[in-house]
C-alpha cells in the first residue's frame, strides 16, 4: 500500500458573516462541512462542485493558504495545518498550484523568468542564476514554449500560452502534486483541448499527480481518474469518473450530469429536476443539504444527515435513497431511449 | 517605455500640465543663477510701480522687483512641496503597506490613528503644529508632510488590499514567500501608478498650503520671498496696486493646475486597463 | 423576418481601417433559432452588437441589416433607440453587470413598458408582475421590490429576459446568456428561452462560445472564425457533419463522457489570426492540416454542399466524408 498524497480527515472550513445587528450574534457560514477524502499518487483527482459549494476553499486549505477550522490535512503523511511555516516552507517545492484566470495569476510587471522562478525561492537560495536559467528553460520546454520567451512580459502572450507559463511555474521544482483550480474554464475550446493534452502529457512524463477543480464535469471526467462531487461543503459522491458520471447514484451529481448541454441533444426532455438555488448554509442543519431540492426527498432526508456508503469499489455516495433513485433513473433513460 | 511615451503624448492634458510644470521648474533653477533684479534689493523710490519695461511686473511697496520675487519664491514653493509629498510619502506608504500587510490588529491600529488625523483639515494641522514648533519653511514642510501621511497610507492600503487579492500574490504565498516579501516584490511594484498620481496631486496641494501658511505668516520668514507672503502683503495695497496680489496668485494657480493636470493625465496612462489593451 | 447580408464590421484606425467582421448574410424567420458559435476574437458579439445597434465608437457597420422591412443600418440614433428594446432587445453574459444595482428590479422591468409602450406606471407594474412570473420568478408580485444584488445568478439572469421580453421583441439576441451560471442553472435558463420561443414566435439569436448550448438550442447555426463566416447551415447538420475543417477540429476537441484513458483530445495547432490582419489565402490555412496550395492563393468561396448547408472550404467535401 502506497502513502496517499493527500489525506483529508473531518475537514471543516467556518467563515463569520459580519454582523446584521449589534444584538444578535453573527452567523457562521459553513464552506466546508467533515470533508474526507484520500487522493492516491498517479491518480488524479477531480473535485467538482457548483459556484459556492466550497471547492476552492478547499483547494486553498490544501495549499496552506487557508486554515481550517477543524480536521486534518495531511499532504505527503504530513499535516500541513499542524507543522511550523518554515516546515510547510520546505515542503511547498514539492506542491504547486495553477489558478484559473491566465491574465490575473501572473504579475504584469515581471517577465517570464522571474515568474516561472519564483517557486525556487522556496527551494532555498542555493541555485546560481546561470542554473535558475536553465532550470527556467527547461520548464518553458515542457509546457510547449522557448527558451527565448522568457525574456518576455505576460502581456505579450495569448491566454492559452500565458496558462502555459503559469504551469511551467508550478513545475519549475518537480512537484509531485499540482492544485489546479479551474484551469482551463477561462480558455476558448481549441485552446483548452491543447492545455488538457498537456497537463496529460506531465501526468505520464514526469509522475504529478493533479487535483483539478472545475465546475465542468467532461473536463474532469477527460482529466482525472477519481473525482468528488461537492454539494454545499459536503461530499456527496465519490469514486472512480468512469462510474461517477456513467453511473451517478446521488440525485444532485444526476442533476448535473443532466444538465449538460450535448451536442445533438436537442428537445430533449425538460430537467427531470427543478432545483432551486444554490443556498449558502448558514447553521450546521439537520438533514440532507440536498433535500430541499431533490425530488426523492422523503422524511428521514430532512431529520438524518446521510454519510458517504460505499457501493462498490471505489464508488461512495451519501444517500439514504440511492437505490431508488439508481432504479428510477435506469428506467426514465429506457424510457427516453424508447 | 517608449509605448509610454507614446500614450503620454497623445493625452492632451498631460501635455498641458507637463509644460506648466516644466516651466516651474525651469523659471525655479534659473532663479539660481540668475534673477532680472536681486529679490530682496529695496528701492523705496520706485515703490507700488506697474509693469514697466524696467520692472516686467512692476514692485511692490518696498520697491522690491515682482518677477525677481516670484521666481526665486518658485524655490520655496518646490522644496516645500518636494519634501512634504516625500515626507508623506515614505512614512505613509510605509504604514498602508504595513497595515496591508499584517491586517489583524496592525491595520485597525493604523487606519484608526490615520483617521483621527484626517479629520483636522490641512491648515488646522499645520497652524496647530508650527503653534507648537514655530514658524518657518522646515516647520511648515514637516506640518504639511505629517498632513500627507495618512493620505498616502489610506491610499496604499485600499490598493494595496485589492492587490492582495489577485491571483499573482496568491501564487507568491504558495511558493512559501513571506508577507512582507510578497509586499515589496509584488504589491508595491503594482500600486506605484495609483502613488505616482497621488503624489504630484498632493505636491499641487502641498504648494497651496505652503502659500497658505506663509500669508497667516506662519510658513517662510521674510526676507526669503514666498509667493504666500507676497500675497499677504499685496493685502494692504490691493486698491493702489492690484498687480501684487494678481501675480502671485497667478502663479499659484498655474503651477497648481499644471500639477493636476500631470496627475489626471497619469491617471489615465498608467491605468493597466490600457497597459493591457495594448 | 430578419435579414442581414454582407455585413462588414470595421474599426477606424489611425492609418488604415481595421476589418472586425467580414461579410456577414443570415436570415431569419419568426419563431426560429440562430446560433453564432466562435472563440474570443471570431468576432461573434460584434456581429450581435451590430443587429442592436451598439457598436462602440469608432467601430462602423456596413451591408445591411432588414427587420420585417426596415434598415438598420441606415436608421438614426433617436429613431433606432425606438427599435432596440421594442423590436429588437438583448440579454448580456453578466446579469449583474447588466442590471442597474440601485434600482429595484420592478421598476427596471416596467421602465421599457412605460417608455416604448406608454403603460401608465400601475399598468406597467402588473404587466411586471406578470412577466416575472412568466420567466418563472417566484413570489413575483412581492419580488417587485428587491435590488439585484437580493438575487441569485440565475434569477438576476431571468429579470434579464424579463426586461427583454417586455416590449414582444421580434427579435432576441442573447450573447453568451448562461456562460456565468452554473450548469443546473444554465439549464433552466436554457429550457425558458426555448419555451418562450415557441410561446411568442419570437426569433432568437443566441451567440455562444459552447457548443453544446448552441447545438441543443437552435435550427440554424454560424460557426465563425477570425472575423469570417465559415460554415452556416441547419444545426444539427453541421454537428453530424461538418464541412469545415475548423467546425470539425473543434467538435474534436471538447472533451466527452466516458473518453477512455488512452484517447486524447485532438487540438488544433497554433491561434487564430489576429483582428485585421490582411488574409489573402483562406483564413484557417495556417492551422489546418488539409491545406494545399490553391488554399494560400486566395479566400476560399462558399462551397454548397447541401440544402442551405455551406462552407468556406474548397475541400469541403472531403472534410464531410471523413466526419463520417
Amino acid at each position: 500500500m502506497t502513502q496517499p498524497i493527500i489525506e483529508i480527515s473531518n475537514l471543516e472550513r467556518r467563515f463569520q458573516l459580519p454582523r446584521e445587528s449589534l444584538f444578535r450574534p453573527a452567523s457562521t457560514v459553513y464552506a466546508l462541512n467533515g470533508i474526507n477524502l484520500t487522493v492516491e499518487p498517479q491518480r488524479s483527482f477531480g473535485i467538482v462542485g457548483e459556484s459556492g459549494c466550497g471547492k476552492s476553499t478547499l483547494a486553498r486549505i490544501i495549499m496552506g493558504l487557508d486554515k481550517p477550522s477543524s480536521g486534518t490535512v495531511k499532504v505527503k503523511g504530513k499535516d500541513i495545518t499542524a507543522i511550523s511555516p518554515a516546515e510547510l516552507r520546505e515542503m511547498r517545492s514539492d506542491f504547486q498550484m495553477v489558478f484559473q484566470d491566465p491574465f490575473g495569476s501572473l504579475n504584469p510587471r515581471h517577465h517570464v523568468e522571474r515568474i516561472v522562478a519564483e517557486p525556487l525561492y522556496a527551494v532555498g537560495d542555493a541555485i546560481g542564476k546561470q542554473e535558475r536559467k536553465e532550470k527556467v528553460a527547461e520548464a518553458l520546454t515542457s509546457v510547449g514554449l522557448r527558451p527565448t520567451d522568457m525574456e518576455k512580459y505576460p502581456h505579450e502572450f495569448s491566454g492559452g500560452q500565458r496558462q502555459r507559463v503559469a504551469i511551467a511555474r508550478a513545475l519549475i521544482t518537480r512537484p509531485s502534486l499540482i492544485v489546479a483550480d479551474e484551469p482551463v474554464s477561462a480558455l476558448d475550446v481549441s485552446v483548452q483541448a491543447q492545455v488538457l493534452n498537456l497537463l496529460r502529457d506531465l501526468e505520464d512524463q514526469f509522475g504529478i499527480t493533479f487535483v483539478f477543480i472545475s465546475h465542468n464535469l467532461a473536463v474532469v471526467d477527460y482529466a482525472c481518474q477519481d473525482a468528488a462531487v461537492i454539494y454545499l461543503g459536503r461530499i456527496v459522491e465519490q469514486g472512480p469518473t468512469s462510474q461517477l458520471f456513467n453511473n451517478p447514484l446521488h440525485p444532485y451529481t444526476q442533476s448535473l450530469v443532466d444538465a449538460v448541454p450535448h451536442v445533438g441533444v436537442k428537445n430533449r426532455r425538460a430537467a427531470r429536476q427543478a432545483p432551486t438555488a444554490l443556498k449558502t448554509q448558514t447553521a450546521a442543519q439537520t438533514g440532507c443539504t440536498f433535500a430541499g431540492r431533490c425530488s426523492f426527498a422523503k422524511e428521514r432526508c430532512r431529520t438524518q444527515q446521510p454519510t458517504l456508503r460505499v457501493v462498490d469499489g471505489g464508488h461512495s455516495v451519501a444517500c439514504h435513497f440511492f437505490e431508488e433513485t439508481r432504479s428510477e433513473r435506469a428506467s426514465m433513460q429506457t424510457a427516453v431511449a424508447v | 517605455m517608449s509605448t509610454f511615451l507614446k500614450n503620454a503624448r497623445m493625452h492632451r492634458s498631460l501635455m498641458i500640465g507637463g509644460v506648466l510644470t516644466l516651466l516651474l521648474l525651469s523659471v525655479a533653477v534659473l532663479s539660481l543663477f540668475w534673477t532680472p533684479w536681486s529679490p530682496t534689493a529695496i528701492d523705496i523710490a520706485n515703490k507700488l510701480k506697474g509693469p514697466s519695461a524696467k520692472h516686467w511686473l512692476g514692485t511692490d511697496h518696498l520697491g522690491r522687483d515682482v518677477l525677481s520675487m516670484l521666481m526665486s519664491g518658485s524655490q520655496i514653493s518646490i522644496i516645500v512641496g518636494f519634501l512634504a509629498v516625500s515626507v508623506g510619502l515614505l512614512v505613509g506608504v510605509a504604514l498602508g503597506a504595513l497595515a496591508s500587510t499584517y491586517r489583524g490588529w496592525v491595520e485597525e491600529l493604523i487606519m484608526r490613528m490615520s483617521d483621527f488625523s484626517i479629520a483636522f483639515p490641512i491648515i488646522i494641522t499645520a497652524v496647530l503644529l508650527t503653534a507648537i514648533l514655530g514658524p518657518g519653511t522646515v516647520n511648515s514642510i514637516l506640518a504639511i508632510g505629517i498632513f500627507n501621511i495618512p493620505i498616502f497610507a489610506r491610499i496604499t492600503r485600499g490598493a494595496a488590499n485589492a492587490a492582495w487579492a489577485r491571483e499573482y500574490v496568491m501564487a507568491a504565498q504558495t511558493c512559501g514567500k513571506g508577507r512582507l516579501r510578497i509586499t515589496i516584490e509584488h504589491v508595491l511594484p503594482n500600486i506605484s501608478g495609483a502613488l505616482i498620481v497621488q503624489a504630484t496631486i498632493l505636491f499641487a496641494v502641498a504648494i497651496l498650503a505652503e502659500a497658505a501658511l506663509s500669508f497667516l505668516g506662519l510658513g517662510t520668514q521674510p526676507p526669503e520671498p514666498s509667493w504666500g507672503k507676497m500675497l499677504n502683503n499685496a493685502q494692504t495695497f490691493v486698491g493702489l496696486a492690484p498687480h501684487l496680489a494678481i501675480f502671485p496668485g497667478l502663479a499659484i494657480a498655474l503651477s497648481v493646475l499644471g500639477l493636476n493636470l500631470i496627475g489626471d493625465g497619469l491617471r489615465d496612462v498608467l491605468d493597466p486597463k490600457l497597459a493591457r489593451a495594448r | 423576418m430578419l435579414q442581414v447580408k454582407n455585413l462588414n464590421i470595421t474599426l477606424a484606425g489611425a492609418t488604415r481601417d481595421i476589418s472586425i467582421v467580414k461579410d456577414v448574410s443570415f436570415e431569419l424567420d419568426a419563431g426560429r433559432s440562430l446560433g453564432v458559435v466562435g472563440e474570443s476574437g471570431s468576432g461573434k458579439s460584434m456581429t450581435a452588437l451590430a443587429v442592436m445597434g451598439l457598436l462602440p465608437g469608432a467601430i462602423r457597420a456596413s451591408g445591411s441589416i432588414n427587420l420585417a422591412g426596415q434598415e438598420l443600418l441606415s436608421l438614426s440614433e433617436q429613431e433606432m433607440c425606438s427599435v432596440r428594446g421594442n423590436k429588437v432587445a438583448m440579454i448580456f453574459q453578466e446579469p449583474m453587470t447588466s442590471l442597474n444595482p440601485v434600482q429595484t428590479i420592478g421598476r427596471q422591468v416596467a421602465e421599457p413598458l412605460t417608455l416604448h409602450k406608454g403603460m401608465t406606471r400601475a399598468a406597467a407594474r402588473q404587466e411586471a408582475i406578470r412577466l416575472l412570473d412568466r420567466v418563472g420568478i417566484p413570489d413575483a408580485a412581492r419580488r417587485l421590490d428587491v435590488y439585484p444584488h437580493q438575487l441569485s445568478g440565475g434569477q438576476r439572469q431571468r429579470v434579464m429576459i424579463a426586461i427583454a421580453l417586455s416590449c414582444s421583441p421580434k427579435v432576441l439576441v442573447a450573447d453568451e446568456p448562461t456562460t456565468a451560471l452554473d450548469v443546473t442553472v444554465q439549464r433552466q435558463i436554457l429550457d425558458l428561452l426555448r419555451e418562450l420561443v415557441s410561446e411568442t414566435r419570437m426569433a432568437l439569436i443566441i451567440i455562444s462560445h459552447d457548443l453544446g448550448v448552441i447545438g441543443e438550442m437552435v435550427d440554424e447555426m454560424l460557426v465563425m472564425y477570425g472575423g469570417n463566416v465559415v460554415e452556416r447551415g441547419q444545426a444539427d447538420k453541421i454537428f453530424s457533419q461538418p464541412a469545415h475543417p475548423y467546425t470539425s477540429r473543434l467538435l474534436e476537441a471538447i472533451p466527452r463522457f466516458g473518453m477512455s484513458r488512452s484517447e486524447r483530445l485532438k487540438t488544433i495547432p497554433g491561434t487564430m489570426p489576429e483582428i485585421g490582419s490582411e488574409m489573402k489565402s483562406c483564413i484557417f490555412a495556417g492551422r489546418c492540416d488539409l491545406v494545399c496550395a490553391e488554399c494560400l492563393q486566395a479566400p476560399p468561396p462558399f462551397v454548397s454542399v447541401d440544402d442551405a448547408h455551406v462552407a468556406a472550404c474548397i475541400k469541403a467535401g472531403r472534410v464531410m466524408e471523413t466526419a463520417q
